[in-house]
């Protein structure tokens, strides 16, 4: 009854003074809600799969000693995966998959989704049963089976409108003739988010380089971790380069749970954590301060409390019992904002992978909903921060002189401790705001850049899609880039397009990295060649994307497999290579660990950025080869329109020019060129919006804490401003005093939050390359914002002790 | 008093305002108080004594009246220059010894000597040095207030007020928060700097620290209602002490 009482008057207080209760409020929901949602991210990404022994599902990836540049998943070839199998003790199953695109041209339309070619005992090792038919047998992968597939519940549904009769049916898959043998239960997404699968015949690959890019998932067996699995593998690993030393460098694995190995917050995320951890602290330590002033407005009564019985856990209790409130609506008001959040984030994800190059739906594990789990964190640390500043202020608010607050004063002056702590406090929150501010808006800025980039085209009025020619049909170059030429011929002969091109990568979207060397020099380092990104283009690529020529000719007809091996490189790469001379006619040769073929250069381009302009896109060295000399399996299609189209009516003009060659073939991915740059930010938008709401929540804390700490420190020393005037200090001199302690303050922030952000965002290059060209403008930008709101909050107060009579200042309390 | 008066108080008013009510805390007050004079201000609690130091301090203006320092009309000096006179002509000892808590024994002296622009580093230096060797403190120059008895506390405070040569020492209550022991000291030592020639003028609500003075001024609701040599006081004392119960 008596708590039930305190609770009632603690309530009735709170609602009396809305300004702090708001403010606290605002204080906890901010700290909070930001940890939270940010915590989630992170760890949604990294659930277990919900599959027996989910938790041991890793990938196994590998990555070059030297380089350190990471290669995940698709990096194994058919034959080092038949030999680690073999070999490997680790693990309960080792498996392996390849992911691939599958155009199914049953119906009117060819529909392409996202499938998987996959070792049949990986697919069986989850245990989920297809709900029609059956799971693939090993035999079903040997050689002279009869093609068969297992299709998602989603093509079932949609594509095939739930027959009831699939199984046994024939499909044509890639122009193929596949039997359908099962459908899978609709929450099967595995290994990621197929829709039909494959099986996959590892057995041919009896040479190394047989049966690229494969990716290898495993199971560990019990007990074993991530880190000797890790290391049996690199032991292995070594083996097979010491065997094939013609055919694999030197790499070292990495095992990864299998949830993080293509969607994962990395270093960004690790940030984050950190960003907003220190924003918790940042705000328990102005709760705490909001409390403590609270309690020493109250001290008045406290004393009284005290003077009629209470004893010092009573007192506390009141003040305990307070903040216990406010934290309560806080952590509830905290949970329903980062669920809101995290459901933007979800939203946003799931557009952005429906809108991908390869559109799916989202993988189960990435669930952002709030689960028990995150809960138990935020209930746990609301009762930190409780504890913490509740604790505080109930802690110093029963250490004041009772006798001496009855009484009607101190026993005067500012104790040196209370000093002391207040400059510590004040130091903590000035250096804390400056360093997150500074961090958050470097990193915003840096991704604004990044949008506002020019990726070396114009990009209105062109329209892309993607197709891959893997149908048996294509196996010959020679049909594909025939192929290729028809589609081109076809779509311009459409009245609204201007001109068509393709290549294996448009602006935005990223090449295939591949090794070379130059004539007269062995770039080799540690016996590796350096790589950089390949692209293979049409020979209008240039001239329809309006990409200059910084030297020499575009691709020409002449340019074809019996001529000599031509090609062009970007502007970096010929800076690098032949700075102050003239790239033309210098020899490059691809694949220089196999002895490749050596290449003429005839031209040198402007700069597009392939992939994303984050990294170091946007000075890559970039090599072109014409699809004359060779045209892969996997192409990007651009078209130039004389007028706008809308999406139905692009999708309409591209798909059936397509049709009119190939019913079998879909083209996919359609949408607008701008689209295709904007998507190459790789969800970059989120973190900018998460790096803003970082900087908006720092900069309000910031306001209370720093603002509050600062004038609240020198109202404090009201008194000492009546002793300052009563020994014939001026105005001037004692507004000095305190605006010389806020420059301290600022100038700390300023050498040590400072320097530590731009070392902490520096780190952050290799991903945001140009976040540290942003200190020049970012930092002093902030250093000015704090260095306005340090000096306000210590002017304003010391202006109002100034204005009070130095004999009342001196008694002031 | 054949010399024109260190201070002269005339027809000083004092009002506060608080919402409707007006409180007179000193009524009319005309005071004059000579070089060298050791002048002891008592009266009951809540008489004005305290407010009328803080008006001959320059802590608090006054609402009517006239004060003059040293002959110089101070009252209508504005902030800046007010300022000047309390810290080259005016000492203060405090009852609540207002120390600051963060600076040291030493910097807290040398505090009033830093508003002189013309003192160099060692002149300060030694100015602190004399004043803390007349309180017998130079030893705990480098001790924070909190690492000091209330006794050594306000003997550091004296030192700080000397340490300016200030024309007048004003004190309020100096002992009020000091065991008997620590307030005698205290005491010696004002008695002292009196004979060393300082001004002293000095709220209390002891009689027998009232006795040391030369002259007590009693005051009671603002106005001043006994003004006399103490050694009148000592004899009326005596002879009240002589009479039998």
């Amino acid at each position: 009854m008596k708590t039930l009482n305190d609770i009632l008057l603690g309530l009735r207080r709170l609602s009396n003074n809305l300004a702090f209760t708001i403010t606290s409020i605002l204080v906890i929901v901010l700290g909070l809600a930001l940890y939270l949602s940010s915590y989630s991210l992170s760890y949604n990404f990294s659930k277990p799969l919900s599959y027996a022994a989910g938790d041991r599902y890793v990938t196994v990836s590998t990555y070059y000693n030297d380089s350190e540049v990471y290669h995940f998943g698709s990096n194994f070839d058919g034959f080092a995966f038949n030999r680690l199998r073999e070999q490997v003790t680790s693990f309960e199953e080792f498996g392996t998959y390849r992911f691939i695109k599958l155009s199914i041209s049953d119906g009117e339309l060819p529909r392409q989704y996202v499938g998987a070619e996959v070792l049949p005992s990986l697919l069986r090792k989850p245990g989920v049963e297809p709900i029609l038919g059956r799971m693939f047998q090993d035999e079903d992968a040997l050689p002279d089976s009869q093609p068969v597939a297992i299709i998602g519940h989603n093509i079932w549904q949609n594509y095939y409108s739930a027959d009831p009769d699939i199984i046994g049916k024939t499909s044509r898959i890639n122009g193929q003739a596949y039997t359908v043998v099962g459908v899978m239960p609709e929450s099967f997404d595995y290994p990621f988010s197929q829709h039909i699968w494959l099986p996959l015949d590892t057995s041919r690959a009896v040479q190394p380089e047989g049966l690229h890019s494969l990716g290898v998932l495993g199971v560990l067996k019990e007990g074993v971790s991530r880190e000797s699995a890790g290391a049996e593998m690199d032991a292995l690993l070594e083996q097979l380069v010491a065997d094939y030393p013609a055919y694999y460098s030197e790499s070292r694995s990495i095992v990864l749970p299998h949830t993080q190995t293509f969607v994962s917050t990395g270093d960004v995320g690790q940030l984050f954590q950190a960003v907003t951890l220190i924003i918790l602290l940042l705000a328990t330590l102005n709760l705490g301060t909001l409390l403590f002033v609270r309690a020493n407005n109250r001290q008045q009564e406290l004393a009284i409390r005290f003077a009629i019985g209470a004893s010092q856990w009573e007192i506390s209790r009141q003040i305990l019992l307070e903040s216990l409130i406010l934290c309560v609506i806080g952590l509830l008001l905290s949970l329903g904002i980062a669920e809101f959040a995290l459901g933007y984030i979800e939203e946003r994800l799931r557009i952005n992978m429906l809108s991908s190059d390869f559109p799916g739906t989202m993988s189960s594990w990435i669930d952002f909903s709030m689960d028990a789990r995150a809960i138990g964190i935020a209930t746990s640390l609301t009762l930190l921060v409780w504890l913490a500043s509740g604790g505080f202020a109930a802690y110093k608010a029963t250490r004041k002189d009772n006798n001496s607050v009855l009484a009607g004063g101190s026993k005067g002056g500012t104790e040196k401790n209370r000093v002391v702590m207040a400059r510590v406090i004040v130091g903590f929150e000035v250096l804390a705001s400056t360093f997150l501010l500074i961090v958050c808006c470097l990193l915003t800025a840096s991704i604004i850049a990044a949008y506002r980039m020019d990726f070396g085209t114009p990009t209105d009025d062109y329209y892309t899609g993607m197709f891959e020619l893997w149908d048996p049909r294509y196996e010959d170059e020679g049909e594909r880039r025939r192929f290729l030429e028809t589609l081109q011929r076809q779509l311009t002969e459409q009245g609204v397009v201007v001109d068509a091109t393709v290549g294996s990568a448009l602006p935005g979207q990223g090449g295939f990295l591949r090794r070379y060397n130059i004539a007269d020099r062995d770039l080799s380092q540690d016996q590796q060649y350096p790589e950089q990104t390949l692209i293979w283009i049409a020979n209008n690529y240039f001239q329809m994307l309006e990409v200059p020529l910084v030297e020499g000719r575009y691709f020409e007809e002449t340019d074809n497999a019996d001529s000599l091996p031509v090609i062009i490189v970007n502007r970096a790469f010929a800076q690098t290579h032949w700075p102050g001379e003239s790239a033309l006619g210098k020899q490059v040769q691809l694949d220089p660990d196999n002895g490749g073929v050596w290449h003429t250069v005839v031209g040198v381009s402007a700069h597009i950025i392939h992939g994303s302009p984050l990294g170091n896109y946007d000075n890559n060295p970039t090599l072109y080869r014409p699809l004359g000399q060779y045209a892969p399996v996997v192409l990007s299609l651009a078209v130039k329109l004389n007028r706008p189209l809308t999406e139905v009516e692009a999708e309409a003009l591209l798909l059936e020019a397509a049709q009119d060659i190939d019913r079998d073939l879909a083209i996919t991915s359609i949408r607008p060129l701008q689209r295709v740059t904007e998507m190459s930010m790789q969800g970059m938008d989120m973190v900018a919006q998460y790096s803003v709401a970082f900087a908006l929540g720092t900069f309000i804390l910031a306001i209370i804490g720093v603002y509050g700490n600062i004038s609240r420190s020198v109202t404090q020393r009201t008194n000492e401003v009546g002793i300052r005037r009563a020994l014939g200090s001026s105005n001037r001199h004692i507004l000095w005093v305190f605006q010389r302690e806020a420059m301290h303050y600022l100038l700390w922030g300023a050498a040590v939050g400072g320097m530590l952000a731009v070392a902490v965002s520096g780190s952050l290059a290799g991903f945001f390359n140009d976040i540290l060209s942003f200190v020049p403008t970012v930092v002093p930008s902030v250093l000015l914002l704090i260095g306005v709101l340090v000096t306000l909050a210590s002017y304003l107060p010391a202006r109002r002790a100034l204005t009070i009579e130095p004999g009342e200042a001196l008694h002031y309390e | 008093m054949s010399e024109s008066p260190l201070i002269k108080l005339e027809g000083i008013q004092k009002i506060f305002f608080t919402d409707e009510i007006e409180t007179w805390a000193l009524d009319e007050i005309h005071l004059e108080v000579a070089q060298g004079e050791y002048l002891s201000i008592a009266g009951p609690s809540g008489c004005g004594k305290s407010t009328l130091l803080s008006v001959m301090g320059l802590l608090n203006s006054s609402t009517e009246g006239q004060y003059f320092l040293d002959g110089e009309d101070v009252a209508s000096l504005n902030s800046a220059e007010q300022a000047r006179v309390r810290n080259r002509q005016i000492g203060f000892i405090f009852q609540a010894f207002n120390l600051i808590g963060d600076m040291t024994v030493f910097e807290n002296v040398e505090l009033p000597l830093t508003y002189r622009k013309e003192l160099k580093r060692k002149e300060r230096k030694q100015k602190v040095q004399e004043a803390l060797e007349k309180v017998d403190m130079a030893h705990r120059m480098k001790h924070f207030p909190s690492q000091l008895s209330g006794g050594q506390q306000q003997r550091v405070a004296i030192a700080r007020a000397l340490t300016g040569d200030p024309k007048v020492l004003l004190a309020d209550e100096p002992t009020g928060n000091l065991d008997s022991k620590n307030a005698q000291i205290v005491m010696e030592l004002l008695d002292d700097l009196h004979k060393q020639g300082s001004t002293i003028c000095m709220v209390t609500h002891d009689p027998r620290s009232a006795l040391r003075a030369q002259r007590q001024v009693t005051l009671f609701d603002g106005k001043i209602v006994d003004d006399q040599p103490t050694s009148n006081l000592r004899l009326e004392t005596e002879v009240l002490t002589s009479l039998p119960a």
